[in-house]
């Protein structure tokens, strides 16, 4: 009765340890550059892009009431709900969860993002990190932003110089989304652009919440040449899911997520 | 009157008695069979869940560029398979008391992982990451029965790290290196059960095993 008792908690310990041999195994991902590549630049850049016109379009509509404190301050937690509110809110000068603005002397607005952005690679610098890059914010009326990238003193020394980008946007805000209408993202590694007709469309954070995915519109990415790789595709963003097409081949993955960057398993089969 | 008396005061003096040596001849044997004898000398072999070194990550460098977006087309051309030997234990404790004991161990652990090309399962580069670890530890035997034993310890030591990292479509090509590093383990419980052959299970945390190790060992 011992010894077989023995013999079986042997016979369980052993295939055990043999199974638990192999902690990894990949070959069942798909992975797919091109997605990875798209999530980065949409993490980096492109809502960047979004949360700048919306904290644009929050602090245009807050200098119109911006004497009655209780009203911009009603106005403020449209949006910024969930605990990031403004830290700081002046006539000229806000201070937010995704960045800081600036009331300029013509009545353009810097945006200054709170996150550093990041190059997609690190080739030939010390760090990825873009310290230097804001964005200047013109209204054009109809809550209608355009926005440019401006060269800002780095104030950290170090990094890498948004100097080599070059990003320019039009964007829309109405009650329900923001739109960003047409892009030009030019980055050392890849160029991203908009696409006629398929603007891309995200609700917006005082009808919706905080939310990271954009539900439609759809961006062309091409990779540059000093990037080494030869590669164009259109990213097509859908509600809960976004498509990587090349020709009449589509790849359905993941939505992108803010708080993860999704590495393996986003191919939806 | 008095003869009954005294019959009986003898009687009862008797039977005192005799429960008496009774409950004292009781008392000796479970005396006796709770004793608990001291054996100088334990050899262990043991194995744990999960590797000390794996726990705390083996040291591999990817063989592609993982800073560039041609490192990231180029990987997606491969696959890795991670794996882990597992750590094996040969151990030698010498009591000195009943409480009181040195324990000593040599440990070997192994990470590699394997990239493989996609489209043929061709092994492409390997990346391997070995320790071998000596380690000393005070050993308090805190609770001691004849079939089990409680006990604590806490130990340090060296660990022999060998590693090699692969270039893609050179595998087994890679430069070797080796290197010293601090090993160090610490066990606040661990069981035997058994007399001179006996199994034992701990938990415990550090280079050798972090979270549960368990084996056999011989008692002489």
């Amino acid at each position: 009765m011992k010894r077989t008792a023995i013999y079986l908690t042997a016979l369980a310990i052993v295939p055990m340890m043999i199974s638990s041999c192999r902690v990894y195994d990949s070959k069942e991902y798909m992975e797919v550059p091109a997605y990875l590549l798209a999530q980065a630049a949409y993490k980096n850049f492109v809502n960047p892009l979004l949360k700048s016109a919306e904290l644009a379009d929050f602090f245009a509509r807050y200098q119109e009431i911006r004497s009655d404190r209780e009203a911009a301050l009603a106005l403020a937690d449209t949006y910024f709900p969930g605990g990031w509110g403004i830290s700081e809110l002046y006539y000229e000068m806000a201070a937010g969860y995704y960045g800081d603005i600036y009331l300029e002397d013509d009545g353009s607005f810097l945006v200054i993002p709170t996150w550093g952005m990041y190059y997609l690679s690190c080739s030939g610098v010390l760090s990825c990190d873009i310290y230097d890059i804001g964005f200047s914010v013109v209204p054009e009326g109809d809550r209608r932003y355009s926005i440019s990238s401006v060269t800002i003193p780095d104030s950290y020394g170090s990094g890498a110089s948004g100097a080599e980008s070059v990003i320019s946007a039009t964007v829309s805000c109405d009650d329900e989304n923001i739109v960003l209408e047409e892009c030009l993202i030019e980055l050392p590694e890849c160029t991203v652009t908009s696409v006629g007709g398929a603007p891309v469309t995200r609700p917006a954070v005082y009808n919706a919440g905080d939310v990271f995915a954009s539900s439609s519109g759809r961006l062309d990415y091409e990779c540059s040449e000093e990037s080494g790789v030869e590669d164009s595709f259109t990213l097509g963003f859908h509600d809960g899911y976004v498509t990587i097409e090349r020709g009449t081949s589509v790849l359905k993955c993941k939505a992108f997520e803010k708080t993860r960057t999704l590495q393996y398993d986003y191919v939806i089969k | 009157m008095k003869t009954v008396g005294l019959a009986s005061f003898v009687t009862m003096l008797l039977a005192c008695g005799l429960l008496s040596a009774s409950a004292e001849a009781r008392r000796v044997r479970t005396e006796t069979a709770n004793a608990f004898e001291l054996k100088r000398h334990e050899l262990t072999v043991s194995t744990g869940i999960v590797p000390g070194r794996y726990s705390f990550g083996y040291n591999y460098i990817s063989p592609f560029d993982d800073g560039s977006l041609a490192g990231l087309y180029e990987s997606a051309a491969y696959y890795e398979r991670e794996y882990t030997s597992g750590v094996w234990s040969l151990g030698y404790t010498y009591n000195f008391t009943k409480l009181l004991a040195v324990y000593t161990s040599i440990s070997y652990e192994r990470g590699w992982t394997d990239y493989c090309r996609r489209s043929d399962d061709a092994l492409a580069a390997r990346n391997v990451d070995g320790y071998l670890s000596a380690v000393a530890s005070f050993k308090v035997n805190w609770f001691n029965r004849p079939m089990v034993r409680l006990y604590s310890y806490a130990g340090i030591g060296i660990s022999f790290n060998h590693y090699s990292n692969d270039s893609v479509g050179y595998p087994g090509k890679g430069r070797k290196y080796h290197d010293l590093m601090f090993a160090g383990q610490v066990t606040p419980i661990g069981v035997t059960v058994g007399k001179s052959i006996f199994g034992f299970a701990e938990l415990g945390l550090g280079t050798c095993f972090s979270g549960i190790a368990f084996g056999v060992g011989y008692r002489f």
